[in-house]
């Protein structure tokens, strides 16, 4: 990878949006997760000469996001209902306004390490490996937090995903 | 359906709650200038911890020398710590401080607890959110304001010491300026703001950098011996209200009951408040709150009656909240025994707002030796006391 600030600036306008998203499933805070990102590739920056590839600039960022995450507090259901609910602007919106805040709801009920291993694997796609990497725990662990999550969210969105 | 299917299934989902989301980016210099800005930072502050370090021990050395019986320089000083960031900010005589925790509504992000302290005796700024941001009022040209904002972001293995930049004009005051600085610990970083009117004398300036420079994180869960200050918490969403209440008491994080009406506002207590359980006597009660309350405890609830109508059968707002505020004329109410509640003193008091309409129920519950203890008995009516509601 050439190690420019052109280069920087290409994957930081690729990528900005996505590991947003991340964040905002993991903190369920839209608010939060733009700023969360925007440090997470601001950390990115002094280190870019160092990185190999998108992908391995992509993984420093999701690792350092999802630190971010753990530092930052979780939002309690009721600001996240509040949120997610907000002023639909028709009705399609509205509707899809109310699955979002099902969704919300549901993963404000487990914990953030349950959070985390099911956006990273389910939601960016990464394997189990990685994912153990970038939450620095063994992956048998995430494979717990994996199992867990997953239940839990399912049984929370049952009715949701019957629907389809 | 297959694992794999399913947990695909899973992914879709989670995409589709946040494909609406599609922030637009930031500058990308202004990203990589706060990348590098942080790495001159750390050594910056590396430097600074040197710097500090030489010159505590050069003063301590002209200390050593001078004669006995010199007093402080200037007024004695104070500080305190908020149980739910850990921080200690020295406050000097002629300051006063102000601990206080924002949510700015839906949809905004929500602003931890943070202090100010500010040198002006009559303005009451506690609802300054951050520097650049108009001032009220009453804010004098001549007043200091130092703000302690917990930062997001990861803590430090090396405690690192307040290194401010440089002064920033406020383009949303005139003549005011600001500049900044961040202290860290392993438990956390905050972010010190200086800010001063245009007419700020050079003591109160010289006063204000002692403080920042004196903000410390508290490595422990174990808090210093403190002054504890009063919380102040907003909530600026679509049915505003503010109150305020003792640090270290427990304000709940997410509602205890599923009311819906009424909808419970704030619950406050001096012990962790769990959500949920079954009602003791009253289906508007959170019963594991009450189930968990001790002798010494005291607990709080507002509800807000939405029905129609409601508000002309309320009684006004008392002039004081006490225990005998909802009591009408029946004699077992004002000592709190009339609700039936085993082991507890227990009022509801029903009232209405005058400056909003809004109509409300407070419930509060004292364990026997809180009864008895005038400070804590009290503590809980001075709460509904602070209560505002409206904008």
């Amino acid at each position: 990878m050439v190690a420019d600030r052109e280069g920087f600036e290409r994957f930081f306008r690729e990528r900005y949006a996505r590991v947003v998203r991340a964040c905002a499933l993991v903190t369920l805070d839209t608010a939060a997760a733009e700023e969360i990102a925007a440090e997470a590739f601001s950390r990115l920056w002094p280190r870019w000469n160092r990185m190999q590839n998108d992908d391995h600039a992509g993984g420093y960022v999701y690792t350092t996001a999802m630190r971010l995450c753990s530092k930052r507090r979780t939002r309690s259901r009721r600001e996240v209902i509040g949120d997610v609910a907000e002023r639909p602007a028709d009705r399609d919106e509205a509707s899809a306004a109310l699955d979002r805040q099902e969704v919300f709801s549901a993963l404000a009920l487990i914990s953030l390490r349950q959070r985390q291993a099911v956006v990273l694997r389910d939601w960016a796609g990464f394997d189990t490996d990685d994912v153990a990497e970038m939450l620095g725990m063994r992956p048998s662990t995430v494979r717990v937090h994996l199992s867990r999550g997953r239940e839990a969210l399912r049984e929370r969105l049952a009715v949701k995903e019957n629907d389809r | 359906m297959k694992t794999d299917e399913r947990d695909e299934r899973l992914g879709l989902t989670l995409d589709e709650a946040v494909t609406h989301l599609r922030p637009d980016p930031p500058d990308p210099g202004r990203v990589m200038r706060r990348g590098s800005g942080r790495r001159m930072g750390i050594v910056a502050a590396s430097v600074a911890m040197v710097a500090v370090f030489v010159g505590a021990v050069g003063f301590a050395a002209i200390q050593v020398g001078k004669e006995a019986g010199n007093g402080p320089a200037t007024g004695s000083s104070d500080t305190f710590a908020s149980p739910d960031f850990r921080w200690t900010v020295p406050v000097l005589d002629g300051w006063r401080a102000f601990a206080t925790r924002t949510v700015r509504g839906p949809g905004a992000m929500i602003r931890d607890l943070r202090s100010t302290l500010v040198t002006d005796s009559a303005a009451d700024l506690r609802g300054v959110q951050s520097v650049a941001s108009p001032l009220p009022v009453d804010a004098a040209a001549s007043d200091v304001i130092v703000l302690v904002d917990p930062f997001v972001g990861t803590g430090s293995s090396e405690p690192t010491t307040l290194a401010l930049g440089v002064d920033r004009d406020d383009d949303a005051n005139a003549g005011w300026t600001w500049r900044d600085g961040k202290v860290c610990a392993a438990t956390g970083c905050a972010r010190v703001y200086l800010w001063h009117g245009p007419s700020a004398g050079a003591s109160a300036l010289d006063e204000a950098m002692r403080i920042a420079e004196g903000v410390r994180p508290v490595e422990t869960r174990t808090e210093p011996s403190m002054v504890v200050p009063t919380v102040l918490f907003q909530d600026l969403g679509q049915d505003p209200f503010s109150v305020e209440y003792p640090a270290g008491w427990t304000l709940a994080e997410e509602p205890l009951t599923d009311l819906i009406d009424p909808r419970e506002i704030v619950s406050i207590g001096t012990f962790p408040l769990r959500p949920g359980g079954a009602a003791p006597t009253d289906a508007f009660l959170p019963g594991n709150a009450i189930a968990d309350m001790g002798p010494g405890d005291v607990f709080l609830t507002v509800q807000e009656r939405r029905t129609p109508g409601t508000a002309a059968r309320y009684p006004g707002r008392p002039a004081q909240f006490g225990p005998d505020a909802g009591c009408g004329s029946d004699p077992a109410c004002p000592d709190g025994t009339s609700l039936g509640i085993e082991g507890l003193r227990a009022w509801w008091i029903p009232f209405t707002d005058p400056s909003t309409g809004r109509a409300f129920y407070a419930f509060v519950a004292m364990g026997e030796d809180a009864y008895r203890d005038p400070a804590r008995s009290s503590a809980a009516w001075t709460i509904l006391d602070s209560m505002t509601f409206g904008s």
